[in-house]
C-alpha cells in the first residue's frame, strides 16, 4: 500500500486529527513525520495538516515554507506525487509558491469557526477525484487567514486552466455573499496547481469525514480523503 | 569595517487591496470616537532590523535581499520599503 506522511511542524495541531481520517477511516497507510526527518523518497503522497505553525508569525504559512521538508514537498511535486494542503497546509503550500495565490486576513477580521458549504468545481484533484463536478458537501472552518485573493489576470489563468477546486456556496450550490466565509475572491475556497496534483483548501475534511462529527448526519465530507487514496491509487 | 545599521522594512498589503484592518481602526475607532476627520488608515506591519554591513548601502542592499529571498513581503498581496535609521 503507497505511503503517505502527515507532515507536523512546530505548532500544526490537525496532525492527529488528519492522521485518524488517513488510517482509521480510509485505511491509508499514513505517518506523522516530523518536519526536519521528512524525506520524500519515502513517501507516495503527503499532507499538510492545519494548526498554527511558528505560530502563525509574520504570516500565516511563511514561516514553514522554507522548513527543509519543503524542498522535500517540492521534489515530490516534480513528480507528480499527490499533496493535499489543508488550512494552514494550504497557507504553506502557498507561500511555498506550489499554489497559486495567497490567504489574507478574513474581511470579517474574526476568526472563523462554523460548518460552510462547498461545491466541487474540478473533480481532478487529488481532494476531488471522487466527487462529481456540481456537488455540494459541508465541512468546518476554523481559520482567521483564509481570504483567497490572486490578481486579477492570474485569476482568469485559474479559470481557464481548470485550478478552481471548491468553492463556498449556500445548502442549494449558489456562490453567494453570505456563504462566503471570509471574503474570498470568487468564494473560492480550494485549488489545485496547473498540472492537478497539489491541491489546498482552507476548510477541514478530516473533520467531516465522520457520521458521528457532522451535524448533517452525512459522511460526505470523507469523499474528500476518499479521492486522495484513490489519486494514490490511480498512480500505481 | 563592519558597523551595525538599524534598517527598517515596512510591509504593507498592495493599495489595489483593501484594508479590513485599517478601516475597522478608522471607522469603529478614531472615526466613532471623537477623531471624525480622519479618512482612512492602512495598516503595515515594520520589521526592526539590526544588522552588520560594511555601509550603508551594503546594508540596504542586504535587507532588499531578505525581502525577496524570504519572501517578507508576500508578492502577491504585499508591498514594502526599507528605510535606514539614523
Amino acid at each position: 500500500m503507497p505511503r503517505i506522511a502527515i507532515i507536523q511542524f512546530p505548532g500544526s495541531n490537525c496532525d492527529m486529527d488528519a492522521y485518524h481520517v488517513a488510517r482509521e477511516v480510509m485505511h491509508m497507510n499514513a505517518e506523522l513525520v516530523w518536519h526536519t526527518e521528512f524525506k520524500e523518497t519515502k513517501f507516495e503522497g503527503a499532507i499538510l495538516p492545519g494548526g498554527f505553525s511558528y505560530g502563525d508569525h509574520l504570516r500565516s504559512g511563511i514561516i514553514a515554507a522554507f522548513s527543509p521538508a519543503m524542498k522535500e514537498v517540492k521534489k515530490m511535486n516534480k513528480e507528480r506525487k499527490p499533496i493535499l494542503g489543508i488550512c494552514n497546509g494550504f497557507q504553506i503550500l502557498a507561500e511555498a509558491e506550489l499554489l497559486p495565490g495567497a490567504l489574507l486576513r478574513n474581511s470579517s477580521m474574526r476568526f472563523v469557526c462554523k460548518w460552510i458549504s462547498m461545491k466541487v468545481v474540478t473533480s481532478r484533484s487529488p481532494a476531488s477525484k471522487k466527487f462529481a463536478k456540481g456537488d455540494i458537501f459541508q465541512a468546518p472552518t476554523a481559520h482567521g487567514e483564509g481570504n483567497y485573493y490572486i490578481e486579477q489576470e492570474k485569476l482568469r489563468e485559474l479559470h481557464d486552466n481548470d485550478q478552481i477546486v471548491f468553492k463556498y456556496c449556500n445548502a442549494a450550490g449558489m456562490e453567494t455573499q453570505d456563504s462566503n466565509p471570509n471574503g474570498s475572491l470568487d468564494n473560492i475556497a480550494g485549488v489545485c496547481n496547473l498540472e492537478g496534483n497539489v491541491v489546498g483548501l482552507m476548510p477541514h475534511p478530516e473533520r467531516a469525514s465522520e457520521r458521528i462529527l457532522n451535524p448533517f448526519k452525512n459522511e460526505k465530507g470523507r469523499i474528500v480523503l476518499e479521492s486522495f487514496r484513490e489519486y494514490l491509487q490511480g498512480r500505481k | 569595517m563592519e558597523k551595525e545599521f538599524l534598517v527598517e522594512i515596512v510591509i504593507e498589503s498592495k493599495p489595489v487591496l483593501k484594508d479590513p484592518e485599517g478601516a475597522v481602526i478608522a471607522n469603529d475607532l478614531m472615526r466613532r470616537h471623537g477623531f471624525e476627520m480622519v479618512n482612512g488608515v492602512r495598516c503595515a506591519k515594520l520589521l526592526r532590523v539590526k544588522l552588520n554591513a560594511t555601509d550603508e548601502k551594503k546594508a540596504l542592499s542586504i535587507a532588499e535581499n531578505m525581502v525577496k529571498e524570504l519572501r517578507l513581503a508576500n508578492p502577491v498581496a504585499q508591498t514594502y520599503s526599507i528605510f535606514i535609521k539614523k
